[in-house]
């Protein structure tokens, strides 16, 4: 399978989850991403224990929350990068992630309402937005610079990003700071050239 | 706006969830109202999913994942989010868990022409949180800052140096910056502030 057929056949499972309960569906959901969020748990500060502890309540959350799941507005992997990222802010840093109004709600109060799809091919389509944003992201990383993109990559994976990516690749943190600055001046510049349809 | 870096740090730091409660509450009640920052917000997220996908996998153990199996038994589904009611609150909602109960409460400091109520968020005991009522015209005294300081205009408009920041506009000033932020003259001004939180 490609990349993007794998990733349809995710939100598939996803979506085969939020309307049938489908545990099938669910184990496959499990064998790709509890090893991912236990990594990115692990990066973050977990250990052992405590990685596979949380990534166990972050995919029981996945089976709870699935039917919030909207294909139009982020892949499976956003969503459930969400759920985790929320998770360790919880127990990692005691503290809490205020509440985010979905996307959805901010246009509901907006006046804007739309109907979810229902059909399981509507929604793939419908999906076909969340992918084509990914997949210009894909694009935009890319072209930036390999130190740049590697930037970007670790800062998601360090608790206090900049200062602990200096250390680890060596670099004064001025050079880490200018370097994120460029790499996010150029994704910005990528997306006002090649937008994505709905804003 | 602000220097556009200067909010895409912010944003790509609320993505990546490093933030401290204080300003991620604040960033969070910004996106709520700002469609152009919810579009890059969107790039952001969208990034963590990437990461999260190009990570080695490690091993979760067979224990593990029989034991959430098992779990799932019991499991019904949530019951669709309990959203409040979005026409009756009119603050936004990232807002209404710390301070719906608050605003009409006391607790609000009048200092003449303006008036404050601080809230405590989080574990950083330096980050000072607060929402700032301006009489038309008024004005908060000159300061600086010791670190970063966002304002986030949530009525009216409010003159910042040479800026109007209107309803859902962040400011960003740093620890170079002296200013006397001031309501314009035609009305009150309500906004969301936070200092040395970063």
């Amino acid at each position: 399978m490609t990349r993007s057929e794998e990733e349809e056949a995710r939100i598939a499972d996803l979506l085969a989850v939020a309307r049938r309960r489908d545990r099938e569906a669910f184990g496959r959901l499990f064998d790709y991403y509890a090893p991912r969020v236990k990594a990115y748990l692990r990066r973050l500060g977990a250990d052992e224990q405590q990685a596979e502890e949380l990534t166990q309540e972050v995919m029981l959350a996945v089976w709870r929350r699935a039917a919030q799941y909207d294909p139009r507005r982020a892949t499976p992997g956003t969503w459930i990068f969400r759920i985790a990222r929320n998770r360790r802010i919880d127990a990692l840093r005691r503290e809490r992630r205020p509440p985010e109004a979905e996307e959805a709600e901010v246009e509901a109060e907006a006046g804007g309402e739309e109907e979810a799809a229902e059909l399981p091919g509507a929604a793939l389509e419908a999906a076909s937005e969340a992918l084509l944003l990914e997949e210009r992201l894909r694009a935009a990383i890319a072209r930036l610079p390999p130190e740049q993109a590697e930037i970007l990559r670790l800062y998601y994976l360090e608790e206090k990003p900049q200062g602990e990516i200096a250390d680890a690749l060596g670099l004064p943190l001025g050079t880490v700071k200018s370097r994120l600055r460029l790499a996010l001046a150029k994704l910005r510049d990528y997306f006002a050239e090649n937008k994505v349809a709905r804003t | 706006m602000t220097d556009s870096t200067d909010l895409d740090e912010l944003l790509i730091a609320h993505a990546a969830g490093h933030l401290t409660e204080a300003v991620a509450l604040v960033v969070a009640t910004h996106l709520c109202l700002c469609p152009e920052s919810r579009r890059r917000y969107r790039i952001y997220e969208a990034l963590g999913g990437l990461v999260l996908d190009e990570l080695g996998p490690e091993d979760v153990g067979a224990v593990c994942r029989a034991r959430l199996f098992a779990a799932l038994e019991e499991e019904a589904s949530d019951p669709d989010c309990a959203c409040s009611d979005p026409g009756e609150d009119p603050l936004p909602l990232p807002l209404r868990p710390y301070f719906s109960t608050r605003l009409a409460a006391a607790g609000w400091r009048h200092c003449g022409a303006f008036a404050e109520l601080p809230l405590a968020v989080g574990r950083e005991p330096r980050a000072k949180l607060r929402l700032l009522r301006l009489e038309p015209g008024a004005s908060v005294p000159a300061h600086g800052h010791e670190g970063l300081e966002l304002t986030l205009v949530l009525e009216g408009g409010l003159c910042d140096r040479d800026r109007i920041l209107r309803t859902g506009d962040l400011g960003i000033a740093d620890a170079s910056i002296v200013h006397a932020p001031r309501a314009e003259t035609d009305s009150a001004c309500l906004c969301l502030m936070v200092a040395n939180g970063a």
